[in-house]
């Protein structure tokens, strides 16, 4: 066999640099001509012969299994559908997971597999590190600095944010003396975990990072610290962003403060601005100007830098201050702001703004979605039918046709996010009563809300 | 939700022209019809109407405001097809039965409101019906008898014809040979080097010597060939043109032969092969095992749909359809996985497997054949039979999916004695799922999964 494929092999390089091969090749092809010869090298080659794999080629684990089954197969089709549209954004189906997490279900493998330090269920974390290709656990001993290897990566950060809650001060001791060894990714995910129930004790090791080499972990560290109310902002920095405003009082009798952003001069003017905002702290700034963290966030005009100033406040005040701009935001339709703000509270706090949000919500019920991202499928069909029949209606003005079907369809999808299952079943068949064809790709949520519940067959 | 009345003088001023009412009725036969539903609630009305090709025409209208869409390359609109359902509808509404809009017919909804318009097809119940009669569309043609020196004349045309193409055919295989031999002389390595160029030219005279299938298949040789890595190349290369040596040799054998005339020149239309009584006919339930479509040199946009036998008879069938890329996407007529029984009728070959639909129906979910234990066995006897085809649906035993280091991926069997290699590597899930048996196509160096049976239920990989 060896012989024969050594004269294949020279029969393809006479071909490759030029001339006849006729009477060449192995013995009983010798007769053949050249076209002959030919077809019977490539016969040879493609049944004789196959490509190997240099180095053998690895074999992954299993993908494991979850605590949750999969849904269901006709459940499936609605998923990805959803999944593969592109007018449903990436933070609504990020809380489409959660819905589906919270009925009792995962996606199947087939359809969405998590990418690694996506922010997903906790359900996922074992496919979060099967991603990675980590390796089993090693350990059933307490998460320490000393065993920090020896827990996967997903599970190692599970347990962290666990202890932030039940045991902040050992937490705190892994986290300085991990730090010191990991790249500035896992830092930084590292100090993330001391965003929520931050305290004072949280100090000293936030300042000992405030200057890390990575500008990320920096950033956080000082954000948090300004939280804390423990931050040295920049003096230079913070007069320039002062010099900026217009502070002042208004009125006769009672002298309200007043508090404006004047038109720039120019483009490079209004990016130095937007740049000293940004890192500048709420107190930092209240310091300076004289008025109360409240204040500001009260006087603030939010159609000038409105975007920049939430995110501010967001990454360095406390929370009551961040409710109150929320509120504002709300009241006044700001809705581009909110996001930030909203990422930044509680679930309870987001929660508990869900009411105003829906009384201040348009077609779209994007305000509504944002308050209830980490409950989704909670609201209840007396709380949101009227609102919901407005979807239904033709648009007001002909011209506004496609605009109006755009915000419709935003607006069916968030609508699907946010209501119980019975509420979606019986919005799916208002909307129905109203002109929507059952089967209309725009009720994809909805159907899928209705269809997830504990008789789903898995 | 208000109807505007669909009546025939409705139809008629739709209708782009008389032609197009003509072809029409043509269209008017229950038997073209394998579909045709309608929905109440909704006021559509929908149908698939088997066209020249493999896959049916799917052709929707809403009664409300007399929108439309078919999804045939005609430029006229509305084309034949839709209107044909409409005169079928206002003729007997009864012969269609209620049903639910499946996906293809709610997606077009969704496009059309989210534009604000009826798309493809906006109401225009206002048109003319000047120049245009549907009594004239449905009249019969009177017979004119013929002349027998005409009938003479005719036949001989077509028999000088006939000599012309096969002398055509002979001297496209005799360029294509002396093509290969030249290469040969000069060496594949500037071939390898200039392959689009020279592929194109020698497509070209294969295109004058009326062997339009042997073109295209050459028009496709070079980007099959750079799609691999450079040490694999030269032998792909050696292999397509062995192949197309085979291929010259079974003509010049027998050029009557229909698997090899389809290979080289033409391929039969859907009426000759329904029409023939010796076709090998299974009636059977099959599955949608997996989908190709690809844009070709030519224009063409191939569209290769696999079934998979679930009971007895040739465990696999293609239905092939082409149609100009200019018409933009087309949905699959088909979903992936989907089963239904029905009866195929294959294209004549030694080894059938190119096929049309006669006629099919739902069914009940079948579970899939026992897989073979040597899936190479089945791409062998079709080499043996057909040894100038370049590929073979094969069916895998139990198996996984691995990958090198290089980032390549292996299919191994779970017996641990064949491990093949893929063309591209999968959706990284199957690397951690058990594939108990999987659908492919094997083209002598690579694997090309399709679907696969795995521990966490069917997959599919249309590509």
């Amino acid at each position: 066999m060896d012989d024969v494929l050594a004269e294949v092999d020279a029969l393809k390089a006479r071909w490759m640099t030029g001339g006849s091969a006729a009477g060449q090749g192995p013995a009983n092809w010798r007769d053949l001509d050249e076209l002959s010869l030919l077809a019977m090298t490539g016969q040879y080659t493609r049944m004789a012969t196959r490509p190997q794999a240099n180095d053998g080629g690895t074999i992954r684990a299993p993908l494991p299994r979850l605590a949750l089954p999969p849904l269901a197969d006709e459940t499936r089709t609605l998923f990805r559908r959803l999944m593969e549209d592109k007018a449903v954004h990436s933070d609504s189906r990020n809380m489409m997971l959660r819905l589906v997490t919270q009925r009792g279900y995962t996606a199947h493998p087939g359809d969405w597999l998590p990418k690694a330090n996506d922010d997903v269920p906790d359900v996922y974390g074992p496919w979060l590190d099967w991603v990675v290709e980590a390796a089993p656990q090693q350990t059933d001993a307490a998460l320490t600095p000393e065993t920090w290897d020896l827990w996967t990566p997903y599970g190692r950060f599970h347990e962290l944010k666990r202890m932030t809650r039940d045991d902040r001060a050992t937490a705190r001791q892994i986290i300085e003396q991990v730090a010191t060894s990991v790249p500035a990714e896992q830092r930084l995910r590292l100090f993330q975990t001391l965003q929520h129930r931050l305290s004072v004790d949280d100090a000293d090791l936030l300042n000992a990072f405030s200057e890390d080499r990575s500008s990320k972990v920096a950033t956080l560290c000082k954000n948090l610290l300004a939280r804390l109310g423990k931050r040295q902002d920049d003096a230079a920095a913070t007069h320039e962003l002062v010099d900026f405003l217009e502070i002042g009082k208004s009125g006769l009798l009672r002298r309200q403060p007043k508090l404006g952003v004047p038109k720039m001069k120019s483009r490079a003017q209004e990016n130095r601005f937007r740049e000293l905002l940004a890192s500048a702290s709420l107190q930092g700034l209240s310091d300076a100007v004289g008025l109360g963290v409240e204040d500001i966030a009260k006087l603030w005009p939010l159609h000038r830098f409105g975007d920049t100033f939430a995110m501010m406040v967001a990454n360095s005040a406390q929370e009551p201050v961040v409710i109150s701009l929320t509120e504002r935001v709300i009241d006044e339709g700001a809705s581009h702001m909110i996001h930030p703000l909203v990422e930044r509270l509680s679930p309870e706090a987001r929660a508990a703004l869900a009411p105003k949000a829906m009384k201040r919500d348009n077609l779209t019920f994007s305000l509504t979605a944002e308050c209830l991202s980490d409950s989704p499928g909670s609201l209840p069909y007396e709380m949101i039918a009227r609102d919901a029949h407005e979807l239904a209606k033709p648009p007001k003005d002909d011209k506004q046709a496609h605009r109006h079907a755009s915000l419709v369809a935003e607006g069916l999808i968030n609508l699907g996010l946010i209501v119980d299952r019975p509420a979606a079943a019986r919005l799916l068949e208002d909307l129905t009563n109203k002109g929507f064809i059952a089967a209309d790709p725009s009720l994809t949520m909805l159907r899928l809300n209705a269809s997830l519940g504990p008789e789903t067959p898995a | 939700m208000s109807r505007m009345t669909l009546s025939n003088d409705t139809i008629v001023a739709l209708a782009p022209d008389q032609a197009s009412l003509k072809a029409a009725t043509k269209l008017m036969k229950g038997s073209k019809w394998p579909l045709r539903q309608l929905d109440d609630p909704s006021n559509l009305v929908w149908g698939e109407c088997q066209g020249s090709g493999a896959n049916p025409y799917r052709v929707v209208f809403d009664r409300s405001d007399h929108g439309y869409k078919c999804t045939c390359p005609s430029r006229k609109f509305p084309c034949k097809h839709a209107l044909a359902l409409m005169m079928m509808y206002v003729e007997g509404p009864g012969e269609f039965s209620a049903g639910s809009p499946p996906d293809w017919v709610t997606d077009w909804l969704g496009r059309r409101r989210k534009t604000g318009t009826a798309q493809n097809g906006a109401a225009n119940s206002s048109g003319s019906k000047e120049g245009k009669s549907l009594a004239l569309a449905q009249a019969a043609e009177p017979e004119k008898p013929e002349d027998p020196k005409a009938i003479a004349r005719r036949e001989a045309a077509a028999k000088k014809r006939a000599e012309e193409t096969e002398a055509a055919l002979l001297g496209a295989m005799d360029d294509l040979e002396t093509w290969i031999e030249d290469q040969l002389r000069t060496g594949l390595g500037g071939l390898l080097g200039d392959l689009q160029n020279r592929c194109r030219a020698i497509a070209a005279r294969m295109v004058d010597g009326k062997a339009g299938a042997l073109a295209g298949r050459i028009d496709e040789l070079p980007s099959q060939i750079l799609a691999l890595p450079g040490e694999e190349r030269l032998d792909a290369l050696i292999g397509q043109l062995g192949k197309l040596v085979i291929l010259t040799r079974a003509f010049r054998a027998d050029p009557k032969a229909p698997d090899v005339r389809r290979a080289v020149a033409t391929s039969e239309n859907r009426e000759t092969i329904l029409d023939d009584k010796d076709a090998l006919q299974i009636k059977s339930t099959w599955e949608v095992a997996g989908e190709r479509i690809s844009t070709r040199r030519d224009g063409l946009v191939s569209q290769a749909t696999w079934l998979m036998n679930m009971g007895n008879g040739p465990r696999f069938a293609l239905l092939l359809d082409f149609f100009p890329a200019t018409i933009g996407k087309r949905s699959s007529a088909f979903a992936n996985g989907e089963q239904f029984q029905a009866e195929l009728v294959f294209y004549p070959a030694r080894t059938p497997l190119r096929a049309l639909i006669a006629g099919r129906t739902p069914s009940e979910t079948v579970v899939w054949p026992e897989p073979p234990s040597d899936p190479l066995a089945a791409a062998a006897a079709y080499e043996a039979e057909t040894p100038w085809e370049l590929s073979a649906p094969i069916m895998l035993p139990d198996g996984r999916i691995g990958l090198s280091q290089k980032g390549e991926a292996w299919w191994s069997a779970a017996s641990g004695d064949l491990r093949l290699p893929m063309d591209t590597p999968p959706p990284s899930a199957l690397l951690g799922m058990s594939l108990t048996s999987g659908a492919a196509l094997w083209d002598g160096a690579r694997l090309s999964l399709l679907s696969a049976q795995t521990d966490w239920g069917r997959v599919a990989l249309d590509g």
